[in-house]
């Protein structure tokens, strides 16, 4: 291993690093999740209400997204991966949860609603 | 063109075809979208080392079509395809730096190669917030590709000196 190579590993991971521990930083606590299905808004949710609803996806799969005690999260889906299921509940500002085969992106935000009106679905 | 070219090239993609077979068996996420081992990047560095940038695009886009026809779906294969074709670039043009050693190459295309993934899936989504998984996607293509990187050093040390010798 030359010492460029040593270089750019310290150099992308001290980046990385970094990066992430800004963000955790600059993390107010949210206040709404909002629901988008292939880049369209379709649902914002209170995360002072508990729900659990299912939200249908792009190619008619679903995610079921559970709002409990302020946080977000995907308890279930149908999607072949899971991985939505897998990431950890998010309550921040900023935090996602994505579910990319069916297109679902669960985002916080805190402080102002957006345009759509409480839920949908 | 050296006589049985043809014939290294076969095995270098069915090789690429097979590692991004077994990739697809193994789980390597940790809940983050778009993390993957990055074996598949063993051969397209490979190639491009011994042969080329044709030959190594060659095999990078035999090995995306051919395993996201057999074992993904249209999406997995346009995913692959952008991170695919992100890390060639970036390894082609990252290769003038003579700073950079095999290792140092792979390095930097599997970080894109996870990049290009993240890039695409927020283009798909329309969610600029899925920036907040780029720092990991980072350092988990960083040591990857270094691991690659360790591994394709040794192979192409062996088989420099058998394609020299033709």
């Amino acid at each position: 291993m030359k010492k460029g190579d040593l270089m750019l590993l310290l150099g992308v991971v001290a980046i990385a690093l970094v990066w992430i521990l800004i963000w955790n930083m600059n993390r107010n606590s949210g206040a709404y999740a909002v629901v988008t299905v292939d880049g369209k808004e379709i649902g914002v949710y209170s995360l002072m209400e508990d729900i659990t609803t299912d939200i249908i996806g792009y190619t008619g799969g679903y995610n079921r997204l559970e709002i409990k005690d302020g946080n977000a999260d995907v308890i279930e889906a149908s999607c072949p991966d899971k991985l939505c299921v897998q990431q950890a509940k998010i309550s921040r500002d900023g935090e996602t949860i994505v579910c990319l085969p069916n297109r679902i992106v669960i985002k916080i935000i805190g402080g102002e609603k957006t345009t759509l009106d409480a839920v949908a679905n | 063109m050296f006589k049985g070219k043809v014939a290294f090239m076969g095995i270098f993609a069915a090789l690429a075809i097979l590692f991004g077979y077994i990739e697809s068996l193994i789980p390597f996420y940790f809940g983050i979208p778009g993390m993957k081992l990055g074996l598949a990047n063993i051969m397209t560095v490979l190639v491009l080392y011994l042969f080329g940038i044709p030959e190594a695009a060659t095999i990078s886009l035999v090995r995306i079509f051919t395993v996201g026809l057999l074992f993904g779906n249209p999406y997995s294969l346009i995913y692959s395809l952008a991170g695919g074709v992100l890390s060639l670039f970036t390894m082609v043009i990252i290769r003038q730096i003579k700073a950079f050693s095999i290792v140092g190459i792979s390095i930097a295309g599997g970080i894109m190669h996870n990049i290009g993934q993240l890039i695409i899936a927020m283009l798909i989504v329309e969610e600029i917030g899925l920036t907040y998984y780029a720092p990991f996607l980072i350092i988990a293509g960083a040591l990857t590709g270094t691991l690659i990187g360790f591994v394709t050093r040794i192979v192409f040390s062996r088989l420099k000196p058998i394609i020299n010798k033709r």
